[in-house]
């Protein structure tokens, strides 16, 4: 089964690291990204040179995490496309499905 | 905009021990045929809508009978009054009635109190009566820390000559009872207009209306509202309720959104092309409409994201925005900003990957990106290795560029895409 360490931020979001994928990552640009002033510094490296969390997941949820997005965004351009940050939009998702049923579009759609 | 539809007030009413009249709420047909029947004839059908004086704009009508009633409900239900779709009507029991009160509770920015007000000339618009007969409306401060007892209020009644005797205790007992309800449900306002005396003397209120602090729609989840920006009498879009949602648990920063214009028709009727619009600070929003609108653009939504606002709010804003159906192009301006501008554009980059996979972030419609203040220069380095910023649909602007001059690139890189 594939290890991933999975947690939620202060502002919704489900952030989602896929361990497998950071074996093969040299630069671990999320935990860079994340010890950078004025980030959360809320990810470090275990003993096995891998991402984890240095603080307890209720800390990160009251907002430890800065919800920076910048482990995500580094991690895309330096490291291995490992992390992926989730908000659910619901009533945005209620409004592009009328807009589809209507025959409608969004610019980026196009 | 937090307001409570009609029948939903009269539901707070009914279990504050105020008296409604008989009915209830539907959606179909064949629903309001039972309701009628369970009530009797005749009745009154009422459109549930965002709106006043319903009655003079063909929202409200009477049905004397299983044919009328059909004809109405038919005619009513699904249809469109204004720009509001009739979704839900109220049936009603006729009521016959000898007086028409107006009783309200609202917040008074004057005295930063609420108010009691009272008028025994009930049923009119009450914003026109103070206009054009201020002596028929009796206003009385309530003090939050004590609160409307029975006796304050009979005091306050006792002022108006032609409620006396049993109606002005009724009608002081309900003023205390409309008092609590907008207290414990965080009201701007709980208006009675019209409560009406029945032949018998019973009090009863005729029609509710209910607006609660936007602010405080998450601290009264029992409610069912959901947490939006005033949008005028319309109810809030699922964008706005999206938006809504950004700052809802998270105190960190803040996004305001609200559509001037959801469907661009207002755009379209006085010739200007709709746009999107996302501003730091509200005071920048405005100075840079004075630079946009004159060049023939017309932000079809207001955005303020200040307040040193998360990433991820920066990100839930731009994908409302850019989820416009109508939108030719998008500006975005900080004010001279404090807050972090590399987490701003954290926000939108992440954005514009999700909408334009396939060109990793490019936009098709023009964009301008003017970063001013604290962390400016990350915020366009970062446009640039994320590759953004090389786009052709992408102007990038730094601390020297005024209002003036993003609207001015923008009206250069629109007329650029528009001349293809």
């Amino acid at each position: 089964m594939t290890k991933r360490l999975v947690f939620e931020t202060m502002g919704g979001a489900t952030i989602e690291i896929d361990l497998e994928k950071c074996k093969k990552c040299d630069s671990k640009a999320c935990v860079e990204a994340c010890n950078k002033p004025h980030m959360g510094s809320i990810l470090g490296l275990d003993e096995n040179g891998m991402p984890q969390l240095v603080l307890d997941e209720a800390k990160v949820n009251r907002g430890a995490c800065t919800d920076c997005l910048a482990c995500e965004l580094d991690c895309e351009l330096y490291g291995n496309k490992a992390l992926k940050i989730t908000l659910e939009m619901p009533d945005l998702d209620r409004h592009l499905k009328v807009l589809k049923e209507k025959g409608e579009n969004v610019v980026y759609w196009e | 905009m937090a307001r409570l539809l009609e029948y939903e007030g009269k539901e707070l009413f009914s279990k504050a021990n105020i008296n409604i009249p008989q009915g209830k709420a539907t959606d179909n047909l064949k629903e309001a045929q039972k309701i009628a029947e369970e009530i009797g004839y005749p009745v009154m059908v009422k459109a549930q809508i965002y709106q006043g004086n319903r009655g003079k704009i063909g929202a409200i009508k009477s049905a004397k009978d299983p044919g009328e009633l059909q004809q109405v409900v038919t005619n009513l239900l699904d249809s469109k009054i204004g720009s509001l779709n009739v979704d839900k009507i109220l049936i009603e029991k006729k009521m016959l009635f000898e007086k028409e009160f107006y009783l309200g509770i609202t917040s008074n920015p004057a005295t930063r109190q609420p108010a009691l007000i009272f008028s025994d000339a009930g049923g009119m618009d009450i914003e026109e009566l103070a206009q054009s007969q201020p002596e028929k409306i009796i206003t009385q401060s309530i003090d939050i820390s004590e609160g409307l007892y029975d006796y304050q209020a009979r005091d306050a009644l006792r002022k108006c000559s032609t409620v006396k005797n049993k109606e002005l205790v009724r009608t002081a007992d309900i003023a205390s009872k409309l008092y609590r309800i907008y207290r414990e449900n965080d009201c701007k306002l709980v208006e009675i207009n019209p409560l009406v005396v029945d032949e018998d003397g019973n009090i009863i209120a005729a029609d509710a209306r209910v607006d609660i602090d936007d602010d405080a729609v998450w601290r009264n989840p029992d409610l069912g509202l959901a947490s939006a920006e005033e949008a005028g009498d319309r109810p809030a879009t699922y964008l706005e309720t999206e938006a809504g949602r950004i700052d809802e648990g998270d105190h960190r920063g803040s996004a305001h959104f609200v559509q001037i214009d959801p469907d661009g028709s207002y755009a379209k009727e006085i010739g200007k092309i709709s746009i999107g619009y996302n501003t730091v600070g509200t005071g920048c929003g405005l100075t840079l409409l004075d630079e946009v609108v004159p060049l023939g653009y017309y932000p079809v939504n207001f955005c303020d994201t200040s307040g040193n606002p998360t990433s991820l709010k920066m990100y839930a804003a731009t994908k409302i925005i850019f989820s416009q159906p109508i939108i030719k192009g998008y500006i975005f301006v900080t004010g001279v900003a404090a807050q972090l501008l590399d987490n701003t554009a954290r926000g939108i980059i992440k954005a514009l990957k999700e909408l334009y996979p396939d060109t990793g972030g490019k936009p098709n419609i023009p964009c301008v990106f003017v970063f001013r203040g604290r962390s400016d220069d990350i915020a366009l380095k970062l446009f640039e290795e994320h590759g953004i910023s090389d786009s052709p649909m992408v102007k990038m602007m730094g601390r020297k560029a005024t209002e003036r001059d993003a609207a001015r690139a923008f009206d250069d890189l629109y007329k650029q895409w528009i001349s293809g």
